[in-house]
């Protein structure tokens, strides 16, 4: 897999896992954190509309009593005082309990409320509705006094209507999509379109309980179509319909049985138009005319309620009415409550955040890719390119350099690289150039053997082949002796090269003044013949040399400039620094600048046909250098053609005969 | 040669250039996956969450355990008077503008009906004689009354640590009578009341504000008999102890119609001039404050 690959497959790995890992927790916690918020909204409004139904439900009963009359009521006939409650059972008193004869009670006395305080304390004859209140044989629904179910479904029916009222009004109230339902889980009202009744089950009166519900569009979220959502929140209410809110007589004494209501109404009958059923009590939830309309108030409601038989023969008295609370539920009823909050919308911003999650997303891999691209391209290519310029070195150009600057690690490898094919390239020319030398000493040598052994050959055959005069035979000998003697020279320098090359050799300190005319001495008889005008001039110091391979350097160099055709010879030592420098000079033929350099290599003779005469090899200068590299310098020559040659080196400085006294 | 070393190198090079393609189409894979999976998760989350849901009950003390519709009927103590450090902590938390969450009553606290009972009977035993209007108005009314508080919950549904700071409001919703008390839920004391009136009422003149002032803070234990009266609102303060609780009163009336009296004068209003007999809107409301500097800056 290429590098760039690499890169990138590691950079959008990186970049995937990161941005999907924190998108997924950024999204989890806020989808979290937002379904919590609308749970406590939730909850905390249904604790609102708790407190609302349950007020309600503590003073309905309070305002919801009705009381209506039948026709027959206005006429002065017998007829029923009919009283609506809340309670499933509706209190029909019967015209005869209150205004049949001997049993009509007196205005105040039974109306003023005291007379009915408590269940169970009703007073003779009295004809209040509840507890307590029923007048044996009575027609309370349900009760025994009910001859026929007649009665019971009129009055049932009515209950439901004012019931579905009750909790419609209620709903009316309440700002959420409410549902009632009974104890035994049938829809009392309900807003709340396809609810679950199981979720009823899980409903208690120590408890809200909440439940995430999604709607059946809500089920679509993944594909697209709107979210939606609800969070449902029920509890069981306790309806303590019959607990003495209602029937103790505090919701009764005044309104209804005080008189305000019903004492006028009931003596003359003219206050009925007006406190009760103007609607100043009925216009209230369930009593908003409905129980008073034409129908009740025309008697259909209550005819039949109650048989004649029933109403005359009926004889309230004060025994009978306690007896008749058996027949009245006193158990509260269980009514389970639960309301709708919509969290459609939170669903739906938590849709919205997706997708904008998904359009940053993409928004990030699209960058991504383009910075990675670069990145890639950025780190790989100049690794393409030293690539290329490897190829181009292992191609033999050698010259192949890296164009790239920077700091970084990049940059370093360049200059690494190119540090290193500066050197490779240095060396291999180094190689190239010994191996050049090598071929051209071999050849020098193959050159320098033949030329001595032919000459050597051809006189050799010459006194073998014929018989020549003795001065010929001599003259011929002579040949023979004196090339023997250039090979000899030859071997010699050829093998103190050889030894100059492989051997380790320990400098001693000096006298340079005292080397140099030891070295002035030996050459004198030269010079004298050659009638060489020579100077030497040595400054007093102390060297660490090899005595006699630097006299051999200094001879070598002497000779040579004797051979150069020099009249004029110098031969001079100077301290400069720690190091001391020697000079030959002469004024002898010169060299052109171009020859300088190879006029160390081995065999290599400026002019050859004047070193062959002089028995020269070519090998003088090349051993000169290798001593003066033992000595750790090299040879410096300065010549120009004609005017003659100055030849240099420098040789370390002692520290003035100590090391000589301690030896 | 050349073409023969490019041979043998294909094989290979395919499969670079393959595992190359496969290695950046791993990449795309990754990139665009994540945001899949993602979206994936959360949308079964979401689903899971609204599909399946969770429960979490919330401790409700029963109502019906705590009290009958009888206010008082089965607490053996009548409810305890706050002390005035109570007292000046209660109104403290009734004035505080924190967010205000509704809770059941704790024990302790007064219930529902409790709370109702002893602000309907506080409207008609104390407000109302002082209006001389008859109890009759509050028969009709409708009735709303929650139970809150300023302090937060320990969690949903979670407990209030101090049932002095909760104020059970009382709403009494008439024709004649709107009336909105605030109750201490722990003693039934009523801390706030506003009340308005809608029928025709007869002028109250200032004295007999007074005395409502008066019988109000004497309520909380003053024992003072006088008032203080801003002439220019006529608002009136009476402090109560020595913490700087003062009882307020402010009076609103909105004049409709104004009819003189047979003889064709007016009632003395309080500020001294006349005011018409009749006022359509009658406002008044009492409330307890921490101090006099807030009374008077009060709404």
């Amino acid at each position: 897999m290429r590098l760039f690959t690499k890169i990138f497959l590691f950079g959008m790995l990186v970049f995937g896992l990161a941005f999907s890992a924190s998108g997924y927790f950024l999204l989890h916690y806020s989808l979290e954190s937002s379904m919590a918020r609308e749970a406590d909204f939730a909850l905390k409004q249904f604790q609102y509309d708790k407190f609302t139904v349950q007020s309600a439900m503590l003073t309905y009963t309070e305002v919801s009593v009705a009381v209506s009359f039948d026709d027959s009521f206005f006429r002065g006939e017998p007829g029923d005082v009919v009283i609506w409650q809340v309670s499933p059972e509706e209190i029909i008193i019967p015209k005869g309990a209150i205004l049949g004869e001997g049993t009509v009670p007196e205005a105040g006395s039974i109306l003023e409320g005291e007379a009915v305080p408590e269940a169970g304390s009703i007073p003779e004859g009295g004809a209040v509705p509840g507890v307590g209140s029923i007048p044996e044989g009575g027609a309370v629904p349900g009760g025994e006094g009910i001859p026929e179910g007649e009665a019971l479904s009129e009055s049932q029916s009515s209950w439901d209507g004012l019931t579905k009222q009750f909790f419609a009004n209620l709903a009316e109230e309440i700002s959420v999509p409410v549902a009632f339902f009974s104890e035994d889980k049938t829809p009392l009202y309900s807003e709340i379109e396809g609810l679950d009744t199981s979720f009823l089950d899980s409903l208690s009166e120590d408890a809200h309980v909440y439940r995430f519900w999604g709607t059946p569009e809500g089920a679509g979220i993944s594909d697209g179509t709107p979210a939606a959502g609800s969070v449902l929140v029920g509890t069981v209410l306790d309806w303590n319909v019959l607990d003495g809110n209602v029937l103790d007589g505090s919701a009764l004494e005044g309104s209804i049985l005080d008189g305000s209501a019903l004492e006028g109404s009931i003596l003359d009958g003219s206050a009925l138009e007006g406190s009760i059923l103007e609607g100043s009590i009925l216009d209230w939830s369930t009593m908003d005319g409905n129980a008073l309309d034409g129908s009740v108030l025309g008697g259909n409601a209550l005819d039949g309620n109650v048989p004649d038989g029933d109403v005359h023969g009926t004889e309230a008295g004060a025994g009978n009415v306690a007896e008749e609370t058996a027949d009245i539920p006193k158990d509260s009823q269980r009514i389970y409550f639960v309301t709708q909050w919509d969290i459609s919308k939170t669903v739906s911003q938590q849709e919205t955040l997706r997708q904008y999650f998904v359009r940053c997303y993409l928004a990030a891999v699209a960058m991504s890719i383009v910075l990675l691209g670069v990145l890639s391209a950025l780190l790989t290519g100049p690794l393409k390119r030293m690539s290329k310029a490897a190829r181009r070195m292992a191609e033999g150009y050698y010259e192949e350099r890296l164009m790239m600057s920077g700091r970084d690690e990049i940059g370093e490898l360049a200059e690494s690289f190119n540090q290193m094919a500066g050197a490779v390239e240095e060396k291999i020319g180094e190689l190239s150039r010994a191996a050049r030398e090598k071929e051209d000493f071999v050849a020098n040598f193959a050159h320098e053997l033949k030329t001595p052994l032919t000459s050597i050959i051809g006189y050799a055959d010459t006194i073998y082949q014929k018989d020549l005069p003795r001065e010929t035979v001599r003259r011929a000998s002579w040949h023979i002796w004196n090339e023997g003697m250039r090979l000899e020279a030859l071997s010699l320098k050829l093998m103190e090269l050889t030894v100059l090359g492989r051997q380790e050799f320990p400098l001693q300190e000096m006298s340079a003044e005292e080397l140099l005319a030891d070295v002035a001495e030996s050459m004198a008889p030269v010079f004298s013949e050659k009638q060489v005008v020579f100077g030497l001039e040595a400054e007093p110091a102390y060297i660490r040399a090899d005595c006699d391979l630097l006299k051999t350097l200094l001879l070598n160099l002497l000779d040579n400039s004797v051979k150069a055709g020099g009249r004029r010879l110098e031969l001079s030592g100077h301290r400069r620094g720690g190091r001391y420098q020697i000079r030959v000079r002469d004024d002898g033929c010169g060299m052109e600048e171009a020859e300088l350099s190879r006029i160390t290599e081995a065999f290599y003779m400026v002019d050859k046909a004047r070193s062959r005469r002089q028995h020269g090899a070519g090998l003088g200068l090349a051993l000169a250098d290798r001593i003066a590299g033992v000595h750790g310098s090299r040879l410096s020559f300065q010549s120009r053609k004609g005017a003659g040659t100055e030849v240099s080196f420098d040789v370390e400085c002692g520290k003035g005969g100590v090391e000589d006294e301690e030896i | 040669m050349k073409k023969s070393d490019r041979d043998r190198k294909d094989p290979a090079a395919f499969r670079g250039a393959a595992v190359n393609v496969l290695g950046i189409l791993l990449a795309f894979g990754v990139a665009f996956g994540g945001v899949f999976l993602v979206q994936e998760g959360l949308a079964r989350e979401t689903a899971g969450l609204l599909q399946e849901g969770g429960e979490v009950l919330v401790p409700v003390r029963s109502e019906a355990s705590e009290a009958s519709g009888v206010p008082g009927a089965d607490c053996e103590e009548a409810p305890k008077k706050l002390t005035e450090e109570e007292l000046l902590a209660a109104v403290g938390g009734l004035k505080g503008t924190e967010e205000s969450y509704p809770h059941e009553p704790l024990q302790g606290q007064l219930s529902m009906a409790q709370a109702i009972e002893g602000g309907r009977e506080w409207l008609e035993d104390f407000f109302l004689p002082h209006l001389e209007m008859s109890g009759d108005v509050l028969r009709e009314c409708r009735i709303n009354c929650y139970l809150w508080t300023r302090q937060v919950y320990s969690g949903t549904g979670g407990q209030v640590e101090d049932g002095l700071i909760s104020y059970w409001t009382v709403g009494l919703d008439g024709q004649e009578l709107d009336a909105g008390l605030v109750l201490n839920a722990v003693s039934g004391q009523v801390l706030e009341a506003s009340v308005t009136v809608r029928s025709p009422v007869e002028y109250q003149a200032r004295d007999s504000m007074a005395a409502l002032l008066l019988d109000y803070a004497e309520s909380f234990g003053t024992t003072e008999d006088y008032v203080i009266i801003d002439e220019r609102s006529g608002n009136m303060y009476q402090g109560i102890g020595d913490s700087g609780l003062t009882a307020v009163l402010k009076i609103g009336e909105i004049v409709v119609a104004g009819a003189e009296d047979e003889e064709g004068t007016a009632a003395p209003s309080m500020g001294g001039g006349t005011v018409p007999e009749y006022t359509e809107l009658l406002y008044i409301r009492l409330s307890l404050e921490q101090s006099m500097e807030a009374a008077v800056s009060a709404p």
